[in-house]
């Protein structure tokens, strides 16, 4: 497989017949969001970030592709990680680490963490100084981990990721329940196809979906 | 996010349940294939893998003859040598009448390995109290092997498995409690117990531990357990608690609190093992995907088979901790192996096989970190392990967690979250009558919070769990929050509009609660979008998840 023409298939979005064979460049999407990344995975070594209402949700749905074919994730700074709504989207909480509460030490923590899991959600106590940055890149591009973080795009993000106009079903005025929200994601940055995914995020069953064509 | 929960339920696996009868019988594969050829206990015999000898018997090894040997060597040191082959399929057939005859003195007998079976020490309360009702037990046990088997066999008594093995090939009884020092004196070679595979394979860990100066288990036994998790690996791990005298079965294992089982009926009915085993597999696959998909693994399992005409097989088998479904249909095989020949019951079924069923006796949760039935076992499991050790090592062992889904009345209340490398919870019993259903907050919160009406007036809940007004607004933020990251910044009151909420859901109780703790659910959605999950208990609204 030469370089050129996984570069152009990265930079047009293709797919081409040797993508799979490159094998482990990347990590998979699930299909409701593969459209907003280049090569529609992610790809290992890169930093995507997730903004937004839902966010939290967007993360463990981005985690959980590669957590149903046994990768392993962590999560970090998130002490309300909600474990029922990440099992949901496909999480395997067999292989998931979290550390609510890491403290001052969290960058060293994340760097010790990417030397072995292969998603890794970071919702950043701070900003980090930009010497940490560039070595926890350094780290990501080396162990071939994705980062995902929350929030704001931490510097040397890949592939942006905002969400808009949330709309959830099944509630009314003392009646129903919430059953399942409709939101738009946007993806901006080098790693990204820009462009807009309407999904449902949770479905019915709590699982990501492609959205049905609004009604409202 | 709760802290870590002290262990649950650890006066359980203390005393009684730990104590353990092993049955013993030397060099089985040896025993069992010089029965199968009719030659005497006395003639000396070995099994040859290949050219090399892997087993032998005792009158064999008083002639020089050893493990490991070539067969031209063995043969040099004992000309008159029998030369057999193994079969693991002969050695559990054969092992089968073994199990059985214990089985009628001591129903709970549990099949260990070809060779090797336990029987709990509970099973001596009915001769009385220990320690005589012990000895009773086991001279029970001996006697009935020797009368109804003829084969030679030893027992040990000590509490686990472990230290009952080494009893057993010392035919020793180990007083409750003094197991560790029974075992601190004991050479590290020991560590390697070739009679159970789980326990085997350990040479390099010795060799090593001998460079290291520790020649015993004492020695090792002194080493940090994260240490040696760390540094060594998860079978150096186990082997670090067994020298210890800590139980070798996975921490925490428990009875399940519901029935874990898959059956299968067999049409057309299997009157021939293979048949049997055939189908076995894909049962032994759904069994597996049970047991993984409630987040456990399973570490005793009850293979029954029956026949149309009511006979029933029913064996228990200790399950290692990577057991996977070929490991179980081949106990399946064995067992069944041993019932239609009628070598274990001295009459075989009456009519062909019509039905399987697998159950979970004991499980554990793989949060111990025993290696799993994950499918597809990754090499960087055993990284990763390392990877938490050092991380627990650098923050402390409560800063990185494992989280459990146990079950609850909804999804804020339905996780713990323990410190990797200890014993997981084990999840409670349901049915959770009234459970949310999916979605769940995607954040788990206790933050407090007021619902008020349009004109102001805080809302509350009647004696019939109805809300006392139409909410208009939710506001936080009115106290100190408790989630430190929280979007509300800390002390700010801050008031959302509200879009639609549903009615109030009383929780069906919480074996916690008190009877004044009523509480009730709310969901809230707000003309923004955002989503929240509501508790009311004692008076007072807190949001308990947010939808985000």
């Amino acid at each position: 497989m030469s370089t050129t023409a996984a570069e152009l298939a990265e930079q047009f979005g293709l797919r081409t017949a040797s993508g799979p064979l490159a094998g482990d460049s990347a990590l998979p999407v699930h299909a409701a969001l593969a459209g907003l990344f280049r090569g529609g995975a992610l790809r290992r070594g890169t930093a995507v970030s997730v903004d937004g209402r839902a966010r939290l949700s967007l993360a463990y749905a981005l985690a959980a592709e590669p957590s149903k074919r046994g990768y392993w994730c962590a999560v970090v700074g998130v002490p309300e990680l909600g474990l029922s709504a990440a099992a949901d989207l496909g999480i395997d909480p067999n292989r998931l680490i979290a550390l609510p509460d890491p403290g001052e030490q969290w960058l060293r923590a994340v760097s010790i963490l990417v030397e072995t899991v292969d998603v890794l959600i970071l919702a950043a106590p701070a900003v980090p100084p930009p010497g940490g940055m560039n070595r926890l890149h350094a780290k990501l591009r080396e162990r071939q981990a994705v980062l995902i973080c929350l929030g704001r795009p931490l510097p040397g993000t890949g592939a942006a990721l905002t969400t808009r106009g949330p709309h959830w079903h099944g509630l009314d005025a003392g009646a129903g329940r919430l059953r399942s929200r409709t939101i738009r994601v946007a993806a901006t940055g080098k790693l990204a196809r820009p462009g807009t995914a309407v999904v449902s995020l949770p479905g019915e069953d709590g699982t990501l979906g492609r959205a049905l064509p609004a009604v409202s | 996010m709760a802290a870590a929960e002290p262990l649950q339920e650890a006066g359980r696996f203390d005393g009684d349940r730990r104590r353990t009868v092993v049955l013993l019988c030397p060099d089985w594969p040896v025993s069992a294939a010089a029965h199968e050829a009719e030659l005497p206990a006395s003639r000396p015999a070995a099994i040859f893998t290949g050219n090399i000898v892997t087993a032998c018997s005792a009158p064999a090894r008083r002639v020089g003859v050893a493990v490991g040997q070539r067969r031209r060597q063995a043969q040099q040191r004992c000309p008159e040598l029998a030369i057999l082959r193994p079969d693991p399929g002969r050695d559990a057939r054969l092992f089968e009448s073994v199990v059985h005859s214990v089985g009628e003195v001591a129903a709970a007998a549990l099949s260990v390995h070809p060779g090797v079976l336990t029987v709990p020490a509970s099973a001596a309360r009915y001769f009385g109290s220990a320690p005589t009702a012990e000895r009773i037990l086991a001279e029970r046990i001996v006697t009935a092997v020797a009368d109804e088997t003829g084969y030679e066999s030893l027992l040990g008594i000590a509490d686990g498995l472990f230290a009952g093995l080494i009893a057993a090939a010392r035919s020793a009884r180990v007083m409750p409690g003094g197991t560790p020092a029974y075992l601190a004196d004991l050479d590290v070679g020991q560590l390697n117990r070739p009679e159970v595979p789980e326990f085997s394979g350990r040479h390099e860990l010795i060799s090593l531990l001998r460079r290291l100066g520790l020649t015993t288990f004492g020695a090792f036994a002194a080493l940090e357990p994260a240490a040696v998790a760390g540094r060594f690996g998860a079978d150096a791990a186990r082997a670090h608690r067994q020298a210890r005298g800590l139980p070798d079965t996975p921490m925490g294992a428990v009875r399940p609190d519901v029935e874990l089982a898959v059956e299968t009926v067999l049409d057309p009915p299997a009157d021939r093992v293979d048949m049997a085993a055939f189908a076995a597999r894909p049962l032994a696959e759904r069994f597996l995907s049970l047991i993984a998909g409630r987040s456990l693994t399973c570490t005793q399992v009850r293979i029954e088979a029956h026949t149309d005409a009511g006979d029933v097989s029913v064996r228990m088998w200790r399950a290692g901790a990577s057991f996977t479904a070929a490991d179980i249909a081949e106990r399946t095989r064995w067992q069944l192996d041993g019932w239609l020949s009628g070598a274990s019951t001295g009459s075989a079924p009456n009519g062909p096989i019509t039905g399987l069923r697998l159950e979970a006796d004991e499980v554990t949760s793989p949060a111990a970190l025993q290696p799993t039935v994950w499918d597809d076992k990754r090499e960087d499991d055993e990284r990763v392990r390392r990877t938490i050790s050092r991380l627990q090592g650098l923050l402390g062992m409560d800063t990185v967690l494992a989280g459990t889904l146990v079950g609850g009345p909804d999804a804020t209340g339905d996780t713990r979250w323990t410190p990797w490398q200890q014993a997981a919870p084990v999840p409670r019993p349901g049915p959770w009558p009234g459970r949310l259903p999916s979605p769940h907050p995607a954040a788990v919160l206790r933050r407090p919070a007021e619902l008020i009406d349009g004109a102001g007036k805080p809302i509350g809940v009647s004696a019939r769990a109805e809300l006392t007004g139409r909410p208009a607004r939710l506001r936080t933020g009115s106290a100190g929050t408790e989630s430190p990251r929280g979007s509300t910044p800390r002390g700010k009151t801050e008031e959302r509009e509200l879009a639609a909420w549903s009615r109030g859901w009383p929780v069906a109780g919480r074996w916690w609660d008190t009877a004044a703790d009523k509480r009730i659910r709310l969901q809230v959605l707000t003309v923004d979008g955002d989503a929240f999950l509501l508790g009311y208990r004692a008076g007072r609204w807190s949001i308990d998840g947010s939808y985000d």
